[in-house]
């Protein structure tokens, strides 16, 4: 059996692995518009027959529905649709094309079908290539539904400080009926009957294995008639979608024949993508991840800054941050190799140190989390990095599930089942880059008038209903409000995971969705659901239920506040506080303090932080990581576990560190590097006193709950 | 946390500690035990490339217990394994070091291909808890934060460099038997056996000081430095290329276990430094140097010492002595901590037979039959002559990786007064030059001992009022009332016990200190009732702490701490120079604290330009100023 790159060269396209192809065709719906979505319900019926997998289910099934679906497809792909075995891979592509396909009037499906069978071609190669690329196609991408549909929308343009301009740059932002269809699908599978327990079940019948998909086929037979009738309802907040598909990065570019394709109707479009199979590179779920395709070899890759690696015990390659990572494979079997020298002396491998650089390893059975950096961060902020990884895949398979899936089959490949989530992993990766929330273990809270909160958190509070849990008001990294059951806190961590489903993908903007999420902290057994919308530029509001039928609630609650807010003119307040928020909320200057340069304050009562707007001498990239790294140095010195320290102070080249730990509170504090000790202390202690004052502005001092509102 | 130390806890607790030294328990249920050794190994992968000759790759391996070949080659795979992963990121930087739950490894790559790899086993803390079922359960929280890879690390580049200076390079050993690695392991065999033993690695190891590896200088006034230099010159002169006969190119003055000058360059000067201290006896004195395992390496120093000493000559003629109290009896009875004997392994190295000059000789040219005396191979045991040589390997250019060997010559003068020569061995041409070492240094005593002032020096302040024409007496003479004078003023600079500090200087590895004896169990740095200057192995790894920062972020010019028990740690960078203060004042305020430092390096900053206007960087001290600056 050839390995994926095997395939690649054969394809005679460096970006061709077959998952790549396989994903292309998935994508050629998107070059037919649906005229109206009217027309979805009935025409999806009428194509059922040869092409109609069963719609997607809710991410909980999804793993089982993902044997399904392919086992579903791969028989269409036998019975002479050759389309089907190539494009299981996405489960919900399938029922989504076949959808949408019906929407544009004549000839147009004929032409999807011309086209995918060209795109088959391709999804057969890699059947019989590679079996890996196929399972992971198949298992693949739907397993997010909901979700995936987002990570494809890499928002180039993101106005999120948390998504490092490089993206941008790499991407190319495009509109396409490929996210409105897996949105949909996403929706569908809340119409889903099935219970968590049995779709678990499911899973485990199912046994992970790709190749024995056929045994669970009878399950594929979910009514998606009625699914997609109730969707149709759906259609047309969907409409809206803005799908953002990054452009494969460096090589590919040559690739973009783009440019005679027909140009998307949609706004926004600078050049369409090519979906040519060998366009693709790397990407399944059609998020292109940077450097997706660089090569292991070169020193491009070995010297990145900070690589993340997740392997599953068996060492399978699940993900790398930089490069494809099913091409390092070698590297990932020596990493297992080592751990599991360590093992067999029944001790545990923790971190290497070389030169510069840091190898940190976390180990979580199933999983393997290694993380390679030479950033200067500690190793226990680097394994907190890789804990956070970790939450993030838990957060789209909960803990139970995978735990399942490896005691089924040691060496289940893993991508399949978190295939599309790869690009919250890489936000990840980039938000703890730049959002110091990790570190200190706190949230941020947009800075705004706490009579202004108290009264948005009214309107949440009276706007509850029965299935809600917690009721969330979030620029995307910080928090306005937060209403909750008495019993229940938000964990930080979690609140942190939720904010980079935000900021990883900027989908939410533009309608609301409805996506499973498993909140570690709060239950790492099972899926809790999210209805996201964003009720003005900027402001998201967040309803979390257990029960994933409650959209249509969660959709009414969200009127009800929204009305509620609109009335009270909060609406347009709220926006505005947002969008100064974005910025940092407040400026250094605003604390009258001549010579300090910037401060992080965290209340270790509220677990909350607060930090002014990065301005000169911190308004480079550069110079606000290398500003992280300094709060980085000094809040893992003073946290040591053994001999912690209650005071820092630093002087370096650039400025002058203090680090202030109380019971109460946490503070450091950047000043110009000639500054005295003695100005270091008074300067201090005025911001203290700054910071009490305006206190109930900077942090939520009072985090109400849904019984105060009854 | 509780999980993981309670799934290490069912393992640990039923594998026994053996190979853990001393656990203590205390009375509430807590039984520690100290870091130790693992196991100690040097390989080079080069000598076996395939899986039959893997085992040609180890060199040596000392390990605790016994155990297999296999078990030995897994552990060289695994250190293989390790580096070649770090270098795939890493392919400048090697690999230092390995941290996993239980266990330390150290890796130091001292010369390319030769690894040397220290594994340590961590400390532990047992504490027995009650468990959900009642039962009593042992939980075992390994030490991780007790072993600190600066001094460690620096433990494996001292050995190292020990070795190299005492048998030249590893490569050049095998070199020198065509590729045949079996001289070499003897070497090393020899060389580390006594010593690695002995290693340990508890709280009251991890001390700054070690980790800096500094050298104690004597701090000279002007006059005695030019005196001691006017010294060195006419030997020099004496002695210098003249194309056939004995060249001194390097020197080294020492005064007890201080150095006074020297012009080996830096690379080698904290190794040739030891090796001379040591070899004139007063090493014991040492504070920078590695404690033995107290009873073991002490029984086996005493032996091997033991067969010199009796062929000591303490006679003197022209008033070179050895005082035997300090010398030839190494500490029979345990030696203090941290002020214990130096770690040397020249002692179990010599044999009876390198006595004479003429197996020395050959031996250090590298016959591998003769045995090789290294050390002190007293030249003439009959005749009365009290200068001694030893092979000492280290290098003419600065960073080059060369070694040459050249015979050190120490002569002893009573008062503590070592002068040492260095004579390569060979010279340019590689013919041998010294033929009778043993005349060569008789002529070289009655050089020295016969070198008078030009014109008799006028000494104003030496108040005796006879000034003698010896140059070697008169340099002797200021050299004493110059470390009689510092050790005064040492006393003075911090006689409060609050303030304690450090002082290092990257240049010339000048290092003084004022911290104290580290406790095994203090959390702080007050003194003992007692009087003597205890230090808490948590502060002292605070210190390590700080030293570590100023590694990583060579922008940082200073760091100030304070610790929830309320000590003050400021460690301050001025270019190579370095300060470390730890103020005990539990009031004491940031600004106070910072006075405190501005005094503190005032003495030590503002003056390198006193110190700068040595000639070499060895022989300046950052001291010398500390005589002429007023309290």
């Amino acid at each position: 059996m050839l390995s994926p790159d095997m395939s690649t060269s054969a394809t005679a396209s460096s970006f061709t692995s077959p998952i790549q192809s396989a994903t292309s065709p998935r994508l050629m719906p998107t070059k037919s518009r649906p005229t109206t979505a009217l027309v979805f319900g009935e025409q999806a019926e009428s194509l059922q027959p040869h092409l109609l997998p069963p719609p997607l289910q809710d991410t909980e099934s999804l793993s089982s529905d993902d044997f399904v679906l392919s086992a579903s497809s791969g028989s269409t792909a036998a019975a002479g649709a050759p389309a089907a075995a190539g494009n299981d891979n996405h489960s919900k592509t399938p029922s989504a094309r076949s959808g949408l396909k019906t929407m544009p009037s004549g000839s147009s499906s004929q032409d999807d079908h011309s086209s995918e069978s060209g795109d088959d071609a391709d999804g057969r190669l890699t059947d019989t290539e590679s079996e890996q690329g196929r399972a992971r196609n198949r298992i693949g991408t739907p397993v997010i539904a909901g979700r995936s549909n987002n990570h494809h929308h890499h928002q180039g343009t993101t106005e999120h400080g948390t998504v490092s301009a490089l993206q941008s740059l790499r991407e190319i932002e495009e509109h396409d009926h490929e996210g409105r269809q897996t949105q949909l699908q996403g929706l569908e599978s809340r119409f889903r009957t099935t219970t968590l327990a049995a779709q678990d079940q499911d899973l485990t019948s199912e046994g992970g294995d790709s190749t024995t998909e056929s045994d669970t086929q009878p399950k594929s037979a979910m009514d998606p008639t009625q699914i997609q009738g109730k969707s149709v309802h759906m259609m047309i907040t969907l409409y809206q979608l803005k799908v953002l598909r990054p452009k494969p990065s460096s090589g590919s570019v040559g690739n973009n024949s783009v440019s005679s394709r027909p140009k998307s109707r949609l706004q926004r479009t600078p050049s369409m993508q090519s979906y040519d199979s060998d366009d693709i590179s790397n990407n399944h779920g059609g998020y292109q991840k940077h450097y997706g395709d660089e090569d292991h070899t070169t020193s491009a890759w070995t010297e990145h800054r900070k690589h993340f690696f997740i392997l599953s015990s068996a060492g399978k390659p699940i993900y790398a941050r930089y490069g494809d990572e099913s091409r390092i494979s070698s590297y990932m079997g020596v990493i297992q190799a080592l751990i599991s020298f360590f093992a067999d002396n029944d001790d545990t491998l923790r971190c290497i140190n070389a030169g510069e650089h840091r190898f940190v390893f976390l180990l979580k059975a199933p999983l393997y989390l290694v993380c390679v950096s030479r950033s200067g961060e500690s190793e226990s902020q680097l394994r907190d990095q890789l804990g956070y990884l970790y939450a993030q895949i838990i957060s789209v398979l909960t803990q139970s599930q995978m735990t399942r899936i490896f005691e089924q089959r040691n060496n289940f490949d893993l991508r399949g089942l978190i295939g599309g989530t790869e690009i919250f992993l890489d936000s990840l990766g980039k938000l703890m880059n730049t959002y110091p929330g990790f570190m200190l273990g706190a949230i941020q809270c947009l800075t705004m008038p706490r009579e202004l909160r108290d009264k948005v958190g009214a309107v949440l509070g009276r706007a509850k209903c029965k299935p809600l849990l917690y009721a969330l008001l979030v620029t995307p990294t910080q928090l306005i409000t937060l209403l909750r059951p008495r019993t229940h806190s938000m964990h930080p961590a979690d609140l942190h995971l939720i904010f980079n489903l935000l900021s990883g993908s900027t989908t939410f903007e533009s309608s609301e969705s409805w996506t499973p999420i498993c909140l570690p902290k709060f239950n790492n057994k099972s899926f809790l659901h999210a209805y996201i919308c964003y009720i003005a530029k900027k402001v998201c509001m967040l309803l979390i239920s257990p029960d994933k039928d409650s959209f249509f609630e969660m959709s009414n609650v969200k009127q009800k506040v929204v009305e509620g807010l609109e009335a009270g003119g909060m609406l347009a307040s709220l926006e505005s506080y947002a969008a100064a928020g974005t910025r940092g909320g407040f400026s250094v200057g605003d604390t009258g303090i001549p010579g300090l340069r910037h401060f992080l304050y965290k209340s270790r009562i509220n677990v909350q932080f607060t930090m002014p707007e990065l301005t000169e001498p911190y308004a480079t990239t550069t110079a606000r990581k290398r500003l992280l790294r300094q709060y980085q140095h000094m809040n893992e010195r003073m946290h040591r576990k053994t001999r912690p320290l209650k005071l820092l102070f630093h002087v370096g080249e650039q400025e002058t560190m203090l680090g202030w730990i109380t019971s109460g509170f946490e503070l450091y504090a950047a000043f110009g590097p000639l500054v005295s000790k003695s100005a270091v202390v008074l300067m201090s202690n005025k911001l203290l006193k700054w910071i009490r004052k305006q206190e109930d502005s900077l942090l939520i001092l009072n985090s109400p709950s849904f019984e105060k509102f009854k | 946390m509780y999980g993981s130390s309670a799934a290490a806890a069912a393992t640990a607790s039923s594998s026994p500690s053996a190979s853990s030294p001393s656990p203590t328990s205390s009375g509430n249920g807590l039984t520690t035990s100290p870091a130790s050794l693992n196991y100690f190994c040097i390989y080079n992968p080069d000598f076996g490339p395939t899986d039959e000759t893997q085992h040609e790759q180890l060199l040596y391996y000392v390990a605790r217990k016994t155990v297999s070949v296999d078990a030995k080659m897994r552990n060289i795979g695994l250190a293989q394994g390790l580096v070649n992963f770090a270098r795939i990121f890493s392919p400048t930087a090697p690999c230092e070091n390995v941290h996993s739950q239980k266990n330390r490894l150290v890796f130091y790559e001292a010369e390319p291909g030769y690894w040397l790899n220290l594994s340590i086993e961590l400390g532990t803390v047992k504490r027995t808890v009650k468990g959900t079922d009642g039962k009593p359960r042992v939980i075992t929280e390994y030490l991780e934060h007790e072993v600190h890879d600066t001094v460690v690390s620096a433990l494996l580049r001292q050995a190292y460099a020990m070795f190299r200076v005492t048998h030249g390079t590893m490569e050049s050993l095998v070199h020198a038997h065509e590729g045949n690695t079996r001289p070499l392991q003897r070497r090393l065999e020899e060389f580390f056996e006594s010593w690695v033993l002995g290693w340990e690695f508890d709280r009251t190891t991890m001390n700054l000081e070690k980790a800096l590896d500094g050298i104690q200088y004597l701090p000279l006034n002007r006059t005695s430095y030019l005196s001691v230099d006017r010294l060195v010159q006419a030997v020099k002169e004496n002695y210098r290329s003249t194309g056939s006969g004995p060249v001194v190119t390097h020197s080294m003055v020492t005064f007890e276990d201080q150095l006074v000058s020297s012009d080996v360059r830096d690379e080698d000067l904290r190794a040739v430094w030891k090796q001379v201290v040591q070899t004139s006896g007063f090493d014991g004195a040492s504070a920078q140097n590695y404690a033995l395992d107290r009873s073991e390496a002490g029984r086996k120093s005493k032996t091997s010492t033991f067969k010199f000493g009796k062929s000591w000559s303490n006679t003197s003629i022209f008033g070179f002595y050895k005082s035997s109290s300090s010398t030839s009896t190494p500490p029979s009875t345990p030696p203090l901590k941290p002020t214990s004997r130096v770690s040397s392994p020249a002692p179990s190295i010599r044999s009876i037979d390198g006595i004479n000059t003429g197996n020395t000789l050959s031996g250090a040219l590298g016959s591998g039959a003769s045995p090789r005396a290294s050390g002190e191979s007293e030249a003439g045991l009959t005749s009365g002559v009290k200068a001694q040589a030893n092979p000492l390997w280290f290098g003419e250019y600065i960073a080059s990786e060369d070694v040459d060997e050249h015979v050190g010559i120490t002569l002893k003068h009573k008062s503590g007064l070592n002068l040492c020569f260095f004579v390569p061995v060979l010279d340019k041409e590689g013919n041998p030059v010294l033929e009778d070492q043993e005349s060569f240094m008789r002529e070289m005593e009655e050089f020295i001992a016969g070198l008078v002032h030009d014109a008799p020096l006028l000494d104003p302040t030496s108040g005796s009022g006879e000034t003698s024409r010896s140059l070697l007496e008169d340099v002797a003479r200021q050299v004493v009332k110059d470390a009689l004078t510092a050790r005064g003023l040492g006393g003075m600079i911090s006689n409060d016990k609050e303030i304690r500090f450090l002082y290092f200087n990257r240049m010339n590895l000048a290092i003084k200190a004022q911290l104290g004896t580290i406790s095994g169990a203090g959390k702080n740095s007050s003194s003992s009732s007692s009087g003597a200057m205890m230090l808490g192995s948590e502060v002292a790894m605070s210190l390590l702490d700080i030293k570590q920062d100023f590694d990583r972020m060579p922008d940082a010019t200073e760091i100030t701490t304070r610790s929830p028990s309320n000590y003050w740690i400021v460690g301050k960078r001025f270019e190579d120079r370095e300060v470390y203060m730890i103020v005990s004042r539990k009031d004491s305020t940031l600004v106070e604290v910072e006075d405190e430092v501005r005094k503190l390096t005032s003495l030590y900053f503002n003056n390198n330009t006193l110190s700068a206007y040595s000639h070499a960087p060895s022989s300046g001290t950052g001291f010398s100023s500390t005589l002429t600056v007023p309290e």
